[in-house]
């Protein structure tokens, strides 16, 4: 098994804006946030993706918070993608823990949850900013 | 082969023949689709809808999808980017942009048909289409398909689609976007 290490990649707001990532191996806290309206997403998420699928190998719990406000449907591929490796892994036996922030007015986002929910198979936890 | 390299009609005049009544105009533009310029009107929303949170973030979300789709596949292109027009407007109750681009008048009626398909559906069965759409792997379905679907729900209407025919080969298609002031 190849030997994965913690992912941090800062936002970074130019033109396209990609999210700050912090993927975490000895806590095993994931984190995406900010916003995702990347123009080649697969370069982004891919290595994500692989990291999600190698962390799970190690039989680990893990928790997975996203707080993008903003993402585009390329981007949104992907967090299914990931949701889908999450869900199979707790099938399996994972423990798996998965958020996602938002304000308590977005409801177009609150219905995009619960389509990736029913999609996934997998319970989201909708945690809202003002709570936190 | 249908790339066109020079300015032959006036888009934004095209633009301008379908503005709503009584409406202000807050910017316009015709030319290259960059990076650059997709940010710009991303700042003109920000900067004219400040204070209307909600439709400053519908806006802001249904302006990307469809620039980039410009930016991608209109057949007018300069230095690899997509040409097309863009106008953003406010009336009394809504802010408004209309975008448009050229584009083949084979590659139009594939897009016309899904336009049709997203419009005849009630929420619901839009919501189990986007679902379907984006199940498909990442990078396999090209082009403006689950985004228009994502437009149609965000902006809580059937898209609105003006096609002006320019010759045999190619049309000059626009979407015009409303988004109540919220």
């Amino acid at each position: 098994m190849p030997e994965i290490k913690n992912i941090y990649i800062p936002e970074i707001r130019n033109i396209y804006v990609s999210p700050k990532v912090d993927f975490n191996i000895d806590t095993g806290v994931c984190v995406i946030s900010g916003e995702s309206f990347l123009e080649e997403t697969n370069k982004f998420y891919e290595p994500l993706v692989s990291w999600v699928r190698e962390y799970i190998k190690t039989g680990k719990s893990i928790t997975f918070n996203i707080k993008l406000t903003y993402f585009n449907t390329s981007s949104s591929k992907w967090l299914l993608r990931i949701l889908y490796i999450l869900s199979e892994y707790e099938k399996q036996g994972g423990q798996v823990e998965v958020n996602w922030f938002i304000f308590r007015d977005d409801i177009d986002l609150t219905e995009d949850i619960k389509d990736f929910m029913e999609d996934v198979g997998i319970k989201i936890n909708i945690k809202y900013y003002d709570n936190e | 082969m249908g790339i066109r390299t020079s300015f032959d009609i006036d888009q934004l005049n095209m633009l301008k023949e379908e503005l709503p009544a009584s409406c202000e105009i807050l910017y316009q533009y015709q030319g290259i689709f960059s990076k650059e310029k997709i940010k710009e009107f991303l700042n003109k929303i920000s900067e004219n809808a400040e204070g209307f949170l909600t439709a400053q973030k519908k806006l802001y979300y249904v302006l990307i999808e469809l620039a980039q789709n410009v930016n991608k596949y209109s057949n007018w292109r300069e230095n690899n980017d997509g040409v097309g027009s863009f106008i953003l407007g406010k009336t009394e109750t809504n802010f408004f942009f209309l975008m448009g681009n050229i584009i083949s008048n084979q590659a139009l009626q594939v897009l016309l048909k899904k336009c049709d398909i997203i419009n005849s559906l009630d929420r619901e069965s839009l919501r189990l289409f986007k679902r379907q759409q984006r199940n498909l792997i990442p990078g396999t379905n090209r082009g403006a398909h689950i985004g228009l679907i994502m437009i149609a729900l965000t902006t809580k209407k059937p898209l609105d689609i003006r096609i002006k025919q320019i010759d045999s080969d190619y049309s000059y298609f626009i979407i015009n976007v409303e988004i109540e002031k919220t």
